[in-house]
């Protein structure tokens, strides 16, 4: 076992030495002061940790497998991939900890402090987060499989492309949360709150979603086969590409929803419109929409799009032609770039990512165009004939002239 | 809630023995689970084939963990409870052990 009695340790933390690659399995270390002590690598399997003091103690790739952190003081600690199986970190405090990649499989952290903590790719498997406070914590990439969140704050937490599959989440606040690309399936979130969040492209398909409120919360391009929303609130969320066809949808309430493209507000429906579209019976044969994903790449491409269709892109055009249809809304998303291309036709653009021009005008007759502060755009823009609309948000990055016509004055420019 | 429930039958209907011979038959019957429990997540931690055998193992024991807190809850050894929260699964094991063989003597 342990290589050192609790006194030694005691005496060598007084004189602030490493403990780093020291065995100290199964040590009652109990309310002992570690404060900013190196326990790299260290074996602590077993240990009592209860009310210990390890604030901004290094723990990286430390051993702690079932050892006993309750009530732990680990803010600002690094446990950058420690193994944590079975730990019992109930009522500790790892605010602002680096927790990532380590494994918590199977560990207690109820009521446990992880406010801005960071857990990307962390293992959770099976812990147990009940009643944790988790509000802008990072859990991108995280395996929260089976875990249970019950009554969890995760406000404005990043659990982007996380894995919640089988998770319950009861009464869980996730308002404002990033679950873009998140795996949700059969996940049991009865009376949570995703108010504002980011659900797009999650699949929530068999998710039980009961008097859960969504309102506002993004769920473009989500997948909610088979999920439940009876009772559910969704005013105002963004349903745009969802596809829900075979979705429970039993008294949800939802004064309306946004059916837009970009998620902008621009296409609001209400009443049987919008219950037709929530069920998948409306979208598709009146609007036919195209979604190019991260990561391809498209080069030397004509491409046109019919009146009122609908397009995203997140992926990278290379010298591409794109004629818009009226009333085409075309989306560039956050990851999307449009390289050396040239977009014609009366159609709503708004630009999230970056687009830059081939050839002046690089964008010719939009009905709108939106950039947004996320968006770049780089070329001259000639209005549509009966002028063009134009909003750029504040932070976007734009050098763009503004043409009056086909051979018109040049209206402005900006940078 | 269903496991509650049935200790809440059970012990409504079965006060405790003054010799504690049944709570010691099930103590008994529990403690061996709990070592038959953590020899099985052990072996299958090591397997390249981990996942859900050794989530639904993890699971089993944080049951049986549960059902003898309930029973020492019940006869009253709370310390013992304690001590059992803050030690790791095969030390848990070896304490019943120890408590069985000098406690319920």
């Amino acid at each position: 076992m342990a290589e050192l009695t609790r006194e030694e340790v005691l005496k060598r933390a007084a004189e602030k030495q490493s403990f780093a690659r020291a065995d100290l399995r199964g040590l009652d270390l109990s309310g002992a002061e570690l404060d900013g002590l190196d326990f790299a690598r260290a074996e602590l399997d077993g240990a009592n940790l209860e009310g210990a003091k390890l604030r901004g103690a290094n723990l990286r790739n430390a051993s702690l497998r079932e050892a006993f952190l309750k009530r732990a003081d680990l803010r600002e600690a690094d446990l950058d991939k420690a193994d944590l199986d079975g730990a019992n970190l109930e009522k500790a405090d790892l605010s602002l900890a680096n927790l990532n990649r380590a494994a918590l499989e199977g560990a207690t952290l109820t009521e446990a402090n992880l406010r801005g903590a960071r857990l990307s790719g962390a293992e959770l498997s099976s812990a147990d987060l009940g009643k944790a406070e988790l509000e802008g914590a990072v859990l991108a990439h995280a395996e929260l499989s089976d875990a249970y969140l019950g009554g969890a704050n995760l406000r404005a937490a990043d659990l982007r492309n996380a894995v919640l599959t089988g998770a319950n989440l009861e009464e869980a606040v996730l308002d404002k949360a990033n679950l873009t690309e998140a795996d949700l399936v059969n996940v049991r979130p009865p009376k949570a709150s995703f108010v504002g969040a980011s659900l797009l492209r999650a699949n929530l398909s068999r998710a039980r979603l009961t008097q859960s409120k969504l309102d506002r919360a993004d769920l473009r391009h989500a997948n909610l086969n088979g999920a439940d929303f009876e009772s559910s609130s969704l005013t105002g969320a963004k349903l745009f590409g969802a596809a829900s066809s075979s979705a429970k949808w039993s008294s949800p309430v939802a004064e309306f929803i946004d059916a837009s493209a970009g998620g902008d507000g621009s296409r609001p429906l209400r009443g049987d419109e919008a219950e037709l579209f929530i069920q998948g019976k409306l979208s598709q044969p009146l609007h036919a929409a195209r979604y190019f994903g991260k990561g391809d790449v498209l080069r030397d491409a004509s491409l046109e799009f019919g009146d009122g269709s609908s397009i995203e892109i997140d992926s990278r055009f290379e010298n591409c032609s794109i004629t818009l249809g009226q009333g085409t809304d075309l989306v560039i998303g956050q990851d999307g770039v449009l390289s050396h291309c040239r977009i014609t036709g009366g159609g709503n653009i708004t630009v999230h990512g970056q687009f830059f021009e081939r050839e002046s005008p690089g964008i010719r007759g939009p009905k709108t165009l939106v950039v947004s502060a996320t968006g770049a755009l780089v070329g001259a823009v000639e209005q549509a004939p009966g002028s063009t609309q134009f909003a750029f948000q504040p932070g976007c990055r734009l050098r763009v002239k503004i043409l009056n016509s086909p051979n018109g004055t040049e209206r402005s420019g900006a940078e | 809630m269903a496991r509650f429930q049935r200790y809440r039958r059970e012990i409504a209907s079965q006060p405790p023995a003054p010799n504690r011979t049944r709570e010691r038959g099930t103590l008994e019957a529990l403690a061996r689970r709990l070592e038959e429990q953590n020899t099985a997540f052990q072996s299958a931690g090591k397997s390249w084939l981990r996942g859900d055998d050794t989530r639904r193992i993890r699971q089993e024991r944080a049951t049986t963990v549960l059902e003898i807190n309930l029973l020492l809850a019940r006869l009253g050894e709370v310390a013992l409870i304690e001590r059992l929260e803050r030690i790791p699964f095969q030390q848990k094991s070896e304490e019943l052990r120890r408590f069985l063989s000098t406690q319920l003597d």
